[in-house]
């Protein structure tokens, strides 16, 4: 009888080991290769926007082309920086990305603020948060014109 | 003849007293009509694979044709337009009927022991629900579909430690694109269909273990057959909800928002109702407590859901024994309820669009740099993918071929390095200049514009 006893637990065993095992090593592959995307990391792309002369001291949405490897798909993404010149006559860049949940702000010039639509965020020309949900500053990107008077700015991508 | 292929088929399978079983299952002598929900909530889910899998035979999961497919469906499949409207506004119809199930479910006390699995497995299932919803959205890759993603993937993003690597995953890749949209495919078709199978049948077979609630008034141990009289309620409120679900989808269509495009700055966007309630959350809350808004709120709310059987200690699921759980849900159903109809309410109609659509376009250097080069006429000579005489080079590659600094000289002084073209110097100011260049640079493996 104890024979028989000891059979089955070893056989309980072995299913149950088995059946671990299987689940482990499906579920290993499976993990690996859903988080394929974690291993993606942000590099800088140099992004041209437009001769410094088409921007005055109001700010202009200007749409932004970022080249994109989309894993086989080559795209070219977009979204929106607003630009002005400075008192300098530099460029002054600022990010249209609502930093409450990503969507895209609009410039209100009579109001002289952007405004996000999603979430009624707002921001003052120099990105600080006027009123809304948004925890932080629009951003602002470093740009420069180079010698063609182009301006550019430096966008992760 | 037919009953003779019945005996084989019964002596073979079982099949049919199987389903003689289920029909003739003994429910309580007070089940009734507020017992339909569940089954119209189910009706309206199985309507909703068909006609997703009927969508399916046209769509094509990828930026470049989602939208174009999904407008196929509406102009060119006979009855499209209809099947994307049922498939639309069936979502709609399964939240509204899961949350009356669920409120039925909750005054009834019918989560109480033994039940409590039963209202699990439910639950579970309206989340599956909400998720196959909001994965659905972005498939028709149109702008409201984009920004309902794009805000979704930032919520998820808000979660404390694994809230980027969620994030990134929903991703799938630098930013909303080919890979996630594959990804939100294979979730909607595939992943949460399955789960929603396996939820389904857990919570009818649980269903079936306990059967349904008897009501606290009830105190015979009467039943009656399941079939025909409590079969017939279910079947007259599922003709009521799918009739109506059939007058909606052909009155109004499934909605157009225009193809997704993130550099559109005049798109309002806004979520559908059943996310109204969470959406006015996130504009009310101030941005240092964003997080209450994107994680704690909908944590606290998911665990009171799931808690509730333990929460609610009566033993008995009358109401008079239950007031303050009865009071404190009427609470949260009311706010829920509010917050949706105040959401939707507010939502900005089209004047406020087109005064906010007022201002400038949005400033596209290569777009800018296009409009030059048709000013200066250079299609005249120059073919750009199929436009244009080829007099002279295809400019199509240009951007491949041609470095800025050379292109820059060439532009403006051709004969210095072919003495005898035809080419004029290009005579345009700076800005324009700046502009044609980076068009004509802009010129890779496929014209852009």
């Amino acid at each position: 009888m104890s024979e028989a006893v000891d059979r089955r637990r070893a056989l309980s065993i072995l299913v149950g080991g088995l059946t671990g095992l299987w689940t482990l090593a499906v579920g290993a592959v499976t993990a690996v290769f859903v988080a394929s995307p974690l291993k993606l990391s942000g590099r800088n792309k140099e992004i041209l926007l437009g001769d410094m002369t088409s921007f005055g001291f109001e700010f202009r949405a200007v749409k932004v082309r970022i080249p994109t490897e989309d894993g086989w798909h080559s795209s070219v993404r977009q979204r929106v920086v607003y630009v002005r010149a400075d008192e300098n006559g530099g460029p002054d860049v600022i990010s249209g990305t609502c930093t409450h949940l990503a969507c895209t702000v609009r410039w209100h010039p009579d109001r002289q603020r952007f405004i996000c639509p999603c979430h009624e965020g707002e921001f003052a020309p120099d990105g600080t948060v006027l009123a809304g949900p948004p925890p932080a500053p629009l951003e602002r990107i470093p740009a420069f014109i180079d010698g063609s008077g182009n301006v550019h700015i430096r966008v992760p991508a | 003849m037919l009953a003779t292929l019945k005996r084989w088929l019964d002596d073979r399978t079982g099949l049919i007293s199987a389903l003689a079983h289920f029909m003739n299952e003994a429910v309580p002598r007070s089940t009734g009509w507020r017992n339909t929900l569940g089954s119209l909530a189910g009706a309206l889910l199985l309507l909703q694979i068909l006609s997703g899998v009927l969508l399916a035979l046209y769509y094509v999961p990828h930026p470049e044709a989602a939208y174009e497919s999904v407008k196929y469906i509406e102009e060119g499949v006979s009855a499209g337009w209809f099947v994307r409207a049922l498939h639309f506004w069936g979502a709609s119809f399964i939240v509204i009927a899961i949350f009356c199930h669920m409120v039925r479910v909750f005054l009834s006390g019918a989560y109480k022991k033994p039940r409590e699995m039963t209202w699990i497995a439910g639950v579970c299932l309206l989340f599956v629900v909400l998720g196959t919803a909001f994965t659905g959205q972005l498939l028709p890759w149109n702008q409201m579909g984009y920004w309902a993603a794009n805000v979704g993937i930032e919520i998820a993003s808000t979660a404390p430690l694994i809230g980027p690597a969620v994030g990134q995953l929903m991703l799938g890749g630098e930013a909303i694109g080919a890979l996630t949209l594959t990804r939100f495919y294979a979730l909607h078709v595939v992943a949460l269909p399955l789960a929603l199978g396996l939820f389904v049948i857990l919570h009818l077979y649980l269903l079936r273990r306990h059967g349904p609630l008897r009501t606290p008034r009830d105190t015979s141990n009467a039943t009656i057959s399941f079939f025909p009289a409590q079969l017939a309620r279910d079947l007259v409120v599922i003709s009521i909800g799918l009739g109506a679900l059939g007058v909606v989808s052909y009155v109004f269509a499934g909605p157009d928002h225009g193809p997704a495009d993130p550099a559109d700055t005049d798109f309002v966007p806004h979520p559908e109702w059943y996310f109204q309630a969470h959406y006015q959350i996130l504009k009310l809350t101030p941005g240092p407590l964003k997080i209450l808004a994107t994680f704690v709120i909908p944590t606290l709310f998911v665990a009171l859901l799931l808690a509730l059987p333990w929460l609610d200690r009566a033993k008995s699921p009358a109401i008079s024994a239950r007031r303050v759980v009865v009071g404190g849900g009427l609470v949260v159903i009311a706010a829920i309820i509010g917050l949706t109809i105040f959401g939707v309410a507010s939502q900005p109609g089209a004047a406020e669009r087109a005064e906010v659509l007022g201002g400038e376009e949005t400033y596209d250097m290569i777009a800018a740099g296009l409009e030059v080069y048709e000013k200066e006429q250079c299609r005249k000579c120059h073919v750009i993918g199929v436009d244009g005489r080829d007099k002279g080079p295809d400019l199509s590659h240009t951007g491949l071929r041609l470095k800025e600094d050379y292109l820059r000289e060439f532009l403006r002084d051709p004969q210095k390095f072919v003495p005898d073209t035809e080419m004029p110097p290009t005579q345009v100011n700076d800005k324009e200049f700046n502009e044609l260049v980076a068009y004509l640079l802009s010129l890779k493996n496929m014209p852009e514009l």
